[in-house]
């Protein structure tokens, strides 16, 4: 069994707040890291992963708790004798040196002979693209360029994770998307371990190997992409990754495959059971994406359809968003790719519908 | 390369410049740059009664610069300016950058703590050294009851005081752009160095210090330049042994009466300086000019 890229066991990290009470940045969280996966913390501004991460490169010290790298505990040890390495969120190049000369620094702690250094560092300039640009100062380098200088920085030491804190978050859109391609290119291409925090959940999921969606320093769920996007273990979850319709009700019937959810104590909805365990009475949360329905004009529909009228439409290129009322109090977001040219303008606000949803696009969360 | 015709506003603005350029012109040559020609001229003359002069031009003053005994005032004024400012380097550094690492509040109260002196007369502080120092002062009643010493240190009157005088009188002028400028660094260097290997010690040698070193040069200067050309510290605090340039020069016109003397040793006080400081500005344009 391969050994785990980084382990972390119940670890906490507090911090001093200002009227001297502690503030809870890691609530003991528990993650286990395989080798050469890429694998990102996923949550929302001030959940923990930031902190999480600074811990596993050094920055700070768990509280409480224990960090595991290659199985080395790391309890104690200083950024500079670990062999992690990371990508900063600004980059924090050095102004006063070379891009050659940056990307060397971490060589030439090593005390590697002069040859071996520069012919790493010339390997690492065409791994990153950035052949001709040793003599070159960071500030004369545009915001990709110094972002991937960074990345060659920080490879260049080959450690044996890699963490990246944000770092596509100072690019314009265009290069963001280019650069997560990039990078996971890169990631395959060298085998290292890559930890990457982010924000973004389209970037988490276009990405990652598995994701860790974090919330107030709690790690919520652990799963590979499609996981956490088709099985959000709650609400939370669903509502941070893509967007989702939440439907409360009452369980009314069930057998063994399926249930029927009374919606707003009028609206019969048939969910497929798939692990979750209700009986009836229980009060439920029902998740559906909105990719997941299909909107037709009354009479269309075949099956599992349910009466609606469309409130707003919003018009997305690849697809058309729509808002339906099902009854007084529910509303659900629905969004039909646009197939043919003429599919955005099918149903325009005020029209009344059927959507469609199969049982087994809808999900059952737990009774909160 | 000069054009055919400026558009009319671009004279105008600049007509405006030579206005706005005028008082502080007019300043200058009269409070700055007309006494400092009148001090190169005196140096050029005879000494004549009454502080006065003799009309004959001679290099005779510089030729009495020249003597061992001027010369060694001289050496000992660079000595102890340099020795105070690498003091001050050397006390300055750890302190601004100790106020930098607090928290807004302890920053504002320490820097205060730093600048309250300058709110006493200088000539008081220097007072109080006295009381510090001398025979039956501060510091050597309590060595001598805790049995340190038999008897009692000659700490007044001597270099190590005009050493202690000027670095307690000129240390805020090297903590302040320290501070300033280590306030402006970006520590996330600091934890990227760190993250590459470097320890505490190479840290500081090959990211922090090159990246301040701008600070430190401003507060050299800022503490060497008042420090050669001291005289109420030495005069105060050094008595008859530890004579500076500055001394020289305020016996020369005050007692002596001999102002020519007096001027030749003006002139090559700023020689003293201004060779060192114009070597700075120097190199920093050559290292200016090769980055971009």
């Amino acid at each position: 069994m391969d050994k785990l890229a980084v382990e972390l066991v119940e670890v906490f990290k507090l911090f001093k707040g200002p009227g001297g009470t502690d503030a809870t940045a890691v609530n003991g969280i528990h993650l286990q890291i395989q080798d050469g996966e890429f694998f990102s913390l996923l949550g929302p501004s001030g959940c923990g992963k930031t902190t999480t991460l600074r811990m596993i490169a050094g920055f700070e010290q768990p509280s409480r708790g224990e960090i595991f790298i290659h199985g080395q505990p790391m309890a104690g040890r200083p950024p500079f004798h670990r062999s992690v390495n990371t990508v900063f969120q600004n980059y924090a190049l050095f102004p006063h040196l070379t891009v050659a000369q940056n990307i060397a620094f971490g060589l030439e702690m090593d005390n590697l002979p002069k040859a071996q250094v520069r012919r790493r560092v010339g390997d690492m300039l065409a791994l990153v693209r950035l052949e001709g640009k040793e003599n070159a100062y960071p500030r004369q380098l545009s915001g990709g360029q110094q972002q991937r200088v960074a990345l060659a920085r920080a490879l260049v030491k080959q450690p044996e994770v890699l963490l990246l804190d944000e770092p596509l978050g100072a690019l314009d859109l265009k290069l963001r998307k280019e650069m997560q391609i990039e990078l996971k290119h890169m990631q395959q291409q060298v085998g290292i371990t890559f930890v990457f925090v982010t924000h973004d959940q389209e970037e988490a999921l276009t990405m990652s190997d598995r994701i860790a969606v974090m919330h107030q320093g709690n790690v919520l769920q652990v799963g590979s992409p499609v996981d956490i996007y088709e099985r959000p273990a709650d609400a939370f979850v669903a509502g941070f990754i893509g967007e989702s319709n939440f439907l409360a009700g009452q369980v009314a019937e069930r057998n063994h495959q399926e249930a029927v959810v009374l919606v707003d104590n009028h609206l019969p909805i048939r969910v497929s059971l798939e692990d979750a365990l209700v009986n009836i009475g229980h009060a439920v949360t029902l998740v559906l994406r909105p990719e997941k329905a299909t909107l037709h004009s009354p009479g269309s529909c075949t099956e599992h359809c349910w009466a609606g009228t469309v409130e707003e439409t919003l018009y997305l290129g690849t697809d058309t968003r729509y808002v339906v009322r099902l009854t007084d109090k529910s509303r659900i977001v629905v969004r039909n790719q646009n197939l043919h040219a003429s599919d955005a303008q099918n149903f325009p606000p005020g029209s009344p519908v059927h959507v469609g949803v199969h049982p087994s696009a809808l999900r059952i969360l737990a009774a909160s | 390369m000069t054009t055919a015709t400026l558009p009319a506003s671009s004279t105008r603005s600049q007509a405006a410049l030579l206005v706005f350029l005028l008082p502080a012109t007019l300043w200058l040559s009269i409070f700055f740059l007309l006494p400092l020609g009148i001090v190169l001229l005196y140096s050029l003359l005879g000494q004549g009664g009454n502080a006065g002069v003799n009309w004959q031009f001679t290099l005779g003053n510089y030729q009495q610069l020249l003597t061992p005994v001027y010369l060694g005032i001289f050496w000992r004024s660079l000595g102890l300016a340099l020795l105070t400012t690498v003091i001050c380097v050397l006390v300055g550094y750890p302190l601004a950058f100790f106020i930098v690492r607090q928290s807004a509040t302890w920053r504002s109260l320490l820097l205060l703590l730093v600048i309250i002196p300058f709110w006493t007369n200088f000539l008081v502080r220097t007072y109080a050294w006295i009381i510090l120092l001398r025979q039956q002062g501060v510091i050597n009643t309590v060595l001598e009851s805790v049995r340190l010493v038999d008897a009692p240190l000659p700490l007044l009157f001597t270099p190590l005081a005009v050493t202690i005088g000027l670095v307690y009188g000129y240390l805020p002028f090297m903590v302040l752009p320290l501070y300033s400028t280590l306030e402006r660094f970006d520590f996330t260097l600091v934890e990227a160095a760190q993250d590459l290997g470097a320890n505490d010690l190479r840290t500081f040698s090959r990211v922090v210090l090159p990246l301040t070193s701008r600070g430190i040069v401003a507060g050299c200067l800022l503490v060497f330049i008042p420090s050669v050309g001291a005289f109420i510290t030495p005069d105060i605090l050094g008595g008859a042994k530890t004579v500076m340039v500055g001394n020289l020069i305020q016996n020369q016109f005050l007692k002596a009466l001999n102002w020519p003397l007096g001027s030749a040793l003006s002139m090559a006080l700023m020689a003293l300086i201004l060779i060192p400081v114009l070597a700075y500005f120097r190199v920093s344009e050559q290292q200016a000019g090769g980055r971009v």
